[in-house]
């Protein structure tokens, strides 16, 4: 990006028009300044990538609108590695995961809860309980109190999800 | 055209897939599936997305401590049952795999507040210092207070290692299923839930066992007995043997076995559906066979015996003649 490029200077000045409301707005939401300055810079960055001019109506609510993602995004990586850690506290020092296993289990996690995330609570549940722990429909059926019927509908419905997911390999 | 016949390939893939994995699939399925995938490239294809999308279910069912932060994730548990979770301190092993084709009692196991995937054993350190290990496709509730250490088996075996406790007054730790109650007199027990009885064997020390619905008819047993009761009779003792509690460790031992009842005993540790061909069935066998991999303890019967392992997607395989 040259200083002379229109786009660049664009950029800057949107930067500076925005960036310390925005940083206040997610201090605010986050209660961390600095969980608050990341999400910040990862705002801009975000801004930077897209395609469109920075010809922007509405700048605040543009940006706004990509906090809140990225906001988002990261209180449900919190979540997921506190939960974990929880999981894991129990653990003897032997036992205990090592960096490199807790990293990976972080991300295989993350990786799940993209692909399941939007679905509803009956539809992840029947599916987890089918791939992970490994029960019969019936058993699922018996389980969640709902039918046989609706334990494949749900299967097939969190399947074809993931796939979709999986190929615009948004994860 | 191309796009919109593979979403069609998707879409029957993954009807099969919901097939396969429902637990009620036979033979003729999969060897149906078999046809139906090589029948059309774009069959394959499809079946082969959703093989790389679920592969990663399959990762967390080898993971005990993903699994169950999953669990947690995707519930919401009362104060009560987080307390419960508490007290299952530690947990030692982890490993498994997902599948389970056994007799449970609807939405129990969902409940427990241990429980384990069709695989190997997985063992638990109680708040008091017992050790508690879970054998495939098994789930407990552990409900300790001031006056007893109670262990609720709802499905499957566990193996019991008491300890005794120090400073504080003795706790009687008894076990349960749906049958009636085991009560420990400080040893080594194993406790099955066969679905229309419990079988206890006792390894060390003594366990005093009473049924459901007839508690004059308790019995204590020492080590090296073994009784099957009901929820209202019991029967005779028998042998406890110290093979029978070598799943623990991670292996199934056995002494000239019919390879047909091998096969079965090997399913319970394997997902989906593991058959033996009747042709190949009284082949005799023994051995100490591994239970957390079957994959290697099938090849390493296909190397010794005159036998081929055929696998037709990961929910079927069978044991047939070469």
């Amino acid at each position: 990006m040259s200083a002379l490029d229109p786009s660049a200077i664009d950029f800057i000045h949107t930067y500076q028009h925005h960036q310390r409301w925005i940083y206040a707005w997610l201090c605010k939401k986050l209660g961390s300044s600095q969980d608050a300055a990341d999400l910040t810079q990862d705002t801009f960055v975000k801004l930077l990538q897209k395609s469109e001019p920075l010809t922007i109506a509405e700048p605040r609510a543009y940006l706004t609108t990509i906090a809140h993602g990225l906001m988002v995004n990261h209180i449900r990586r919190r979540d997921i590695e506190r939960a974990y850690l929880e999981e894991v506290a129990h653990f003897s020092p032997a036992a205990a995961p090592s960096e490199e296993s807790r990293a990976m289990a972080l991300e295989l996690l993350i990786k799940i809860d993209t692909l399941l995330g939007g679905l509803p609570y009956k539809t992840q549940k029947a599916f987890l309980l089918s791939q992970v722990d490994g029960l019969t429909h019936a058993q699922i059926a018996a389980d969640l109190r709902i039918s046989v019927a609706s334990v494949r509908l749900y299967i097939k419905k969190a399947l074809l999800h993931c796939v979709a997911l999986q190929q615009a390999s948004i994860c | 055209m191309l796009a919109r016949s593979f979403n069609h390939a998707l879409d029957e893939a993954s009807d099969w897939f919901v097939k396969l994995s429902s637990g009620d699939a036979k033979e003729r399925d999969f060897i149906a599936f078999k046809q139906w995938q090589e029948a059309d490239a774009l069959h394959k294809q499809a079946w082969q997305k959703i093989e790389q999308t679920t592969q990663h279910f399959k990762t967390v069912a080898s993971h005990q401590e993903i699994n169950q932060t999953l669990q947690r994730l995707y519930s919401a548990p009362s104060p009560q049952r987080r307390l419960a979770l508490k007290q299952l301190a530690v947990l030692i092993s982890a490993g498994g795999l997902g599948y389970a084709g056994y007799q449970t009692q609807p939405w129990q196991p969902l409940l427990a507040d241990y429980r384990t995937p069709t695989g190997g054993p997985q063992q638990v350190t109680l708040a008091d210092g017992s050790t508690l290990t879970l054998n495939s496709a098994s789930s407990v509730n552990i409900h300790f207070t001031e006056s007893e250490r109670w262990i609720e088996l709802i499905a499957g075996e566990v193996l019991i290692e008491t300890a005794h406790e120090q400073g504080r007054s003795y706790r009687p730790l008894l076990v349960t299923t749906q049958h009636g109650k085991t009560v420990a007199l400080g040893t080594r027990f194993t406790v099955r839930d066969f679905g229309g009885h419990t079988q206890v064997s006792v390894f060390d020390g003594a366990v005093r066992v009473s049924p459901q619905n007839n508690t004059q008819q308790s019995i204590t047993l020492q080590a090296g007995e073994s009784i099957q009761f009901s929820v209202s009779q019991l029967s005779q003792k028998a042998d406890a043997s110290t093979l029978d509690a070598l799943w623990a460790k991670g292996f199934i031992v056995v002494d000239n076995m019919r390879l047909d009842a091998f096969v079965q005993a090997l399913s319970r540790y394997r997902p989906g559906l593991l058959q033996c061909d009747p042709a190949v069935a009284d082949i005799q066998i023994s051995g100490s066979f591994p239970i957390h991999d079957t994959d290697i303890t099938l090849q390493h019967i296909a190397e010794k015996f005159p036998v081929k392992i055929q696998t037709y997607t990961k929910f079927f395989t069978k044991v047939s003649a070469l």
